[in-house]
């Protein structure tokens, strides 16, 4: 539970190219990652969160996602039997915001996971998800320029569960 | 698909006046060159590649100055002498000047439009590789999560529709035939395969309860309204080996009638559920139970084993006491709107005391849980102690009152 004190806070953040953030306590502890840090810190302001995995670029990007959502109430803990709802509605705000090249789109997923921000994950991971909904295993590889690198037997297994489509 | 695809091209030397097939032939064999030295194409040159097709686009640039330049150049040639033999020269000359420009003029406007779907390729490609970059980069848990989201299936309104569960069953399916890597991760993922459905072949159930491992399954019963439609389940051992998973089930849905002589049938009448947690219960038929039926006292899932049910979803009816649900927190009662009965119009005849019966099962809810929804439009009731028409909606609140009032709710 976070105090008043918290609030006021600042966090001092350094990135893997030796860049450093100064954000407040609020919008930093989005990051259950940093929020942990923190916690093992304590009170000591002057020290700054490293985090080699996030360029200032991604970081950035990431901050600003922070910003807005910073009065978000917690996720609740996700429970090993996770029920929730798997739509892949995104908000007007959080759509907009995703809309990057696929380079940074995929930097901000791998950053939003390495920093343990699970409803910015769930945006990235939506908006992957949009591109692949629907599409043939042949569009998709086409999207996505891969091979089809099934061995022969594979393709045997999967002729058979085509079959199955079929036999609705 | 680009479109480019539809472009033109003429490769140099080319007569003008392709025909039709020729033209067609033209351009798939150049696509084909294309899609067969797709990997040749450096991605940096894009950049260049736009900025040569502004230039030459450009009201400035060369296609447009060259184009320019040859019109001037027939509108400046020398058409004005009168006396016969010289005229006919420059005439010559000009329609041999005229043609030619036109044809150049047309071979740097298909040079464009190559090079503008060129560049168009050339970008979805280096959109795809960065995709296919970007995928391989994902650690295959955040992978799992993408194609879950992929392979969700949204509910309709209809949220116990059993169409949904298999479509998704097939989206993931169909997931995991794209590559070895999609294939590995989907099935490594038990979480893939939970939800299961009586209207799904009965090779493919034993497919989900497979992959799913020991996950707690979500299972979708809708056979009981029309057995003959899903033969396959009640006729052999299919059902058994379905209730055989019945100790992983976390979450049932049934569409039945509440006294579907099949529900009472082995293996379906005795079951152990010990991981249920949700149940919902849709009656096919719109009308109230008759107490004084016999067949109406039938319910099912009375001789059911599920001591950890936390939410109960009642659509359609009001079933018989229920003696199973010491943990129920969260009751939802739906009983819709009801055509006609007794020229009293559209709502539901409620029986008040079929309806505190009912209540009374359940000493873990109290009278004001806010986790109650019931949506009840009553427009009669019938109890012992006599009729109380109730227009417009009655809301559950009212009726734990009018109960309490009447009979003692058990609660209060």
């Amino acid at each position: 539970m976070s105090t008043t004190e918290d609030k006021t806070r600042k966090v001092k953040l350094v990135t893997s190219d030796n860049e450093e953030f100064e954000v407040d306590w609020e919008v930093a502890t989005r990051s259950v990652l940093i929020k942990h840090m923190l916690e093992d810190i304590g009170e000591s302001e002057e020290q700054a969160i490293p985090l080699p995995n996030v360029t200032a670029n991604v970081l950035k990007k990431v901050l600003e996602w922070c910003e807005h959502h910073r009065k978000d109430p917690e996720p609740a803990p996700e429970s090993s039997d996770d029920n929730r709802k798997r739509t892949l509605e995104i908000g007007d705000w959080d759509a907009k915001f995703i809309q990057v090249d696929q380079e940074m789109l995929f930097e901000i997923i791998l950053a939003a996971n390495y920093l343990d921000i699970k409803a910015l994950l769930d945006v990235g991971c939506k908006t992957v998800a949009n591109m692949i909904k629907g599409k043939q295993p042949e569009e998709i590889r086409k999207m996505f320029n891969i091979v089809n690198d099934f061995t022969p037997e594979e393709e045997a297994q999967i002729k058979k569960e085509n079959e199955w489509a079929e036999d609705r | 698909m680009a479109s480019g695809w539809r472009r033109m091209v003429v490769p140099p030397g080319a007569k003008m006046d392709l025909g039709d097939t020729e033209r067609e032939w033209q351009r798939d064999d150049y696509l084909d060159g294309m899609w067969n030295n797709r990997h040749r194409i450096d991605p940096g040159v894009i950049p260049q590649m736009k900025s040569i097709l502004n230039i030459l686009e450009n009201k400035d640039g060369f296609l447009r100055a060259v184009s320019d330049l040859m019109e001037e150049s027939l509108s400046c040639t020398s058409w004005t002498t009168l006396d016969g033999g010289s005229g006919n020269n420059d005439i010559r000359k000009g329609v041999d000047f005229w043609s030619e420009t036109l044809s150049l003029k047309r071979q740097f406007h298909l040079l464009a439009e190559c090079m503008g779907f060129v560049q168009e390729e050339t970008e979805r490609r280096l959109n795809s590789a960065l995709l296919r970059i970007g995928v391989a980069s994902l650690p295959d848990e955040i992978l799992s999560h993408i194609l879950a989201f992929a392979s969700h299936h949204e509910s309709t309104s209809d949220d116990l529709s059993t169409f949904g569960k298999e479509k998704q069953f097939f989206s993931t399916v169909s997931l995991s035939h794209v590559c070895r890597r999609f294939r590995r991760v989907v099935l490594s993922t038990p979480q893939f395969w939970t939800s299961v459905s009586d209207s799904m072949q009965p090779s493919l159930v034993e497919v989900c309860l497979a992959r799913s491992g020991a996950m707690p399954l979500d299972i979708f019963l809708d056979s009981f309204g029309n057995i003959q439609v899903y033969s396959e389940f009640h006729g052999g051992e299919f059902s058994n080996v379905l209730v055989r998973s019945s100790p992983r089930w976390k979450n049932l849905t049934i569409r039945a009638a509440p006294f579907d002589a099949e529900m009472h049938l082995p293996p379906l009448e005795i079951m152990n559920a010990p991981q249920l947690r949700i149940l919902s219960i849709r009656s096919l038929l719109k009308f109230p139970m008759d107490p004084n039926d016999p067949q109406s006292q039938i319910s099912i899932c009375h001789k059911w084993t599920i001591p950890r049910l936390q939410s109960l979803n009642i659509y359609q009816f009001i079933p018989p006491p229920f003696q199973h649900a010491t943990s129920l927190t969260n009751l939802h009662i739906e009983l819709g709107l009801q055509t006609s009965f007794r020229r009293l119009g559209e709502g539901w005849v409620l029986d008040i005391d079929a309806l505190g019966q009912f209540l009374k099962s359940f000493p873990t809810l109290r009278e004001d849980c806010d986790t109650v929804h019931p949506i009840v439009q009553v427009i009669h009731v019938i109890s012992p102690a006599g009729k109380y028409p109730f227009p417009g909606s009655l809301n559950f609140g009212c009726v734990v009152r009018l109960w309490g009032q009447r009979r003692r709710f058990a609660q209060q």
